[in-house]
């Protein structure tokens, strides 16, 4: 946090002069106030622009933002079962697209995938034995562990754990048949899978 | 309602005299008069007369707005100040922008800190390539050309 009395460790006597650098506690504020794209692209600035960027407080910062400018998620399936997914940019003339081009972000799949709903901007999609979540702001995608289906049939949805500050995906794979003697049996196995940002954990 | 003046120095020695109104929008000032009562100069150690006076032509600007704004006639309205305010910020050059957040930071004027580093955020840096940036803030580059070249290419998207 910023100190609310005056500190007279900044030294502003070159006024005047050029100054051209500014401490880097300001220069993060001015980086929080950019859109996505911007940022996405300054983590090529410098190793500590990188690491700001990633940081948690930057991220939450992120996000408490991100939450006052909803986005649209748009998915569309054509006729061969291909569904393509667009998400808007958050601010329409303040990215740096420049205006009415094409600032969503757009992902093809090969397959029909199901879509579980949001959470905090990130969104689930299975289909067939793969799992995966999406961040369509920055368009990562972070592949899950293939489940074995063996002709079962499998939900997976994604959920925010407030306490441990984490992503979670629950799968369930479901199998139904019956025993010899004709009664109906049902067999489910639960995986939980965290998600980081760019690791996957089991 | 007595009108009290307040008397600050910038670092350079300059006197600016100021309605306590116009003063008092810095959160920083007031922990000043305090620790300072016996003296009726407040001194700026880090602020230049020359960026001391945008500071204060902005506090002006604005604290006639928000007196005016129940009775006053010839007050701008928000509009109004919105144009003021970018008009401000556009004639200026980038070391006194910079210089200004600076003064804003220090003093704790959160509108113009706002205002100020919005207006670096839109003008110098939204939009700009990486090398741009690197030369308006002043940045080295730390990369190496391979490091660069992969970061890049994990989200080329962002370049486009």
């Amino acid at each position: 946090m910023e100190d609310s009395q005056p500190s007279s460790s900044r030294d502003l006597d070159h006024a005047g002069n050029s100054t051209t650098t500014l401490p880097f506690d300001l220069t993060v504020e001015i980086l929080s106030l950019l859109p996505t794209k911007s940022i996405i692209r300054f983590q090529s600035v410098s190793k500590q622009w990188l690491s700001t960027i990633h940081s948690k407080r930057f991220v939450d910062s992120f996000l408490t933002r991100s939450k006052t400018r909803p986005h649209l998620l748009l998915t569309l399936k054509n006729n061969a079962g291909k569904r393509f997914i667009f998400s808007t940019p958050e601010d329409n003339n303040g990215d740096d697209d420049k205006a009415g081009s094409i600032g969503t972000g757009r992902h093809d799949m090969r397959v029909d995938v199901h879509i579980s709903s949001p959470v905090n901007g990130f969104v689930c999609f299975h289909g067939g034995g793969s799992i995966f979540v999406r961040n369509p702001t920055t368009r990562q995608i972070v592949n899950l562990p293939v489940v074995e289906l063996n002709g079962r049939n499998k939900y997976a949805s994604l959920g925010y754990d407030p306490v441990e500050d984490q992503y979670k995906v629950l799968c369930v794979v479901i199998h139904t048949g019956h025993r010899r003697n004709g009664q109906a049996h049902v067999e489910q196995e639960h995986f939980v899978c965290t998600v980081r940002s760019s690791e996957k954990q089991e | 309602m007595s009108k009290k003046n307040i008397v600050l120095k910038s670092s350079n020695g300059i006197i600016f005299e100021v309605e306590e109104a116009v003063a008092l929008q810095s959160e920083t000032i007031p922990y000043m008069i305090e620790d300072d009562c016996a003296n009726d100069t407040i001194p700026l150690a880090n602020v230049t007369g020359d960026i001391l006076a945008l500071v204060i032509e902005y506090c002006k600007k604005h604290v006639v707005v928000a007196d005016g704004d129940g009775g006053g006639s010839s007050s701008s309205s928000q509009e109004d100040l919105k144009n003021w305010d970018a008009q401000f910020m556009n004639d200026l050059d980038q070391s006194k922008i910079f210089n200004l957040l600076l003064a804003a930071d220090f003093l704790n004027i959160k509108t113009l800190f706002d205002l100020t580093c919005q207006f670096v955020a839109d003008t110098m840096i939204k939009g700009k390539s990486v090398e741009e940036v690197r030369r308006t803030l002043n940045i080295e580059k730390d990369y190496t050309s391979e490091e660069e070249a992969k970061a890049r290419q994990e989200n080329e998207w962002a370049f486009k």
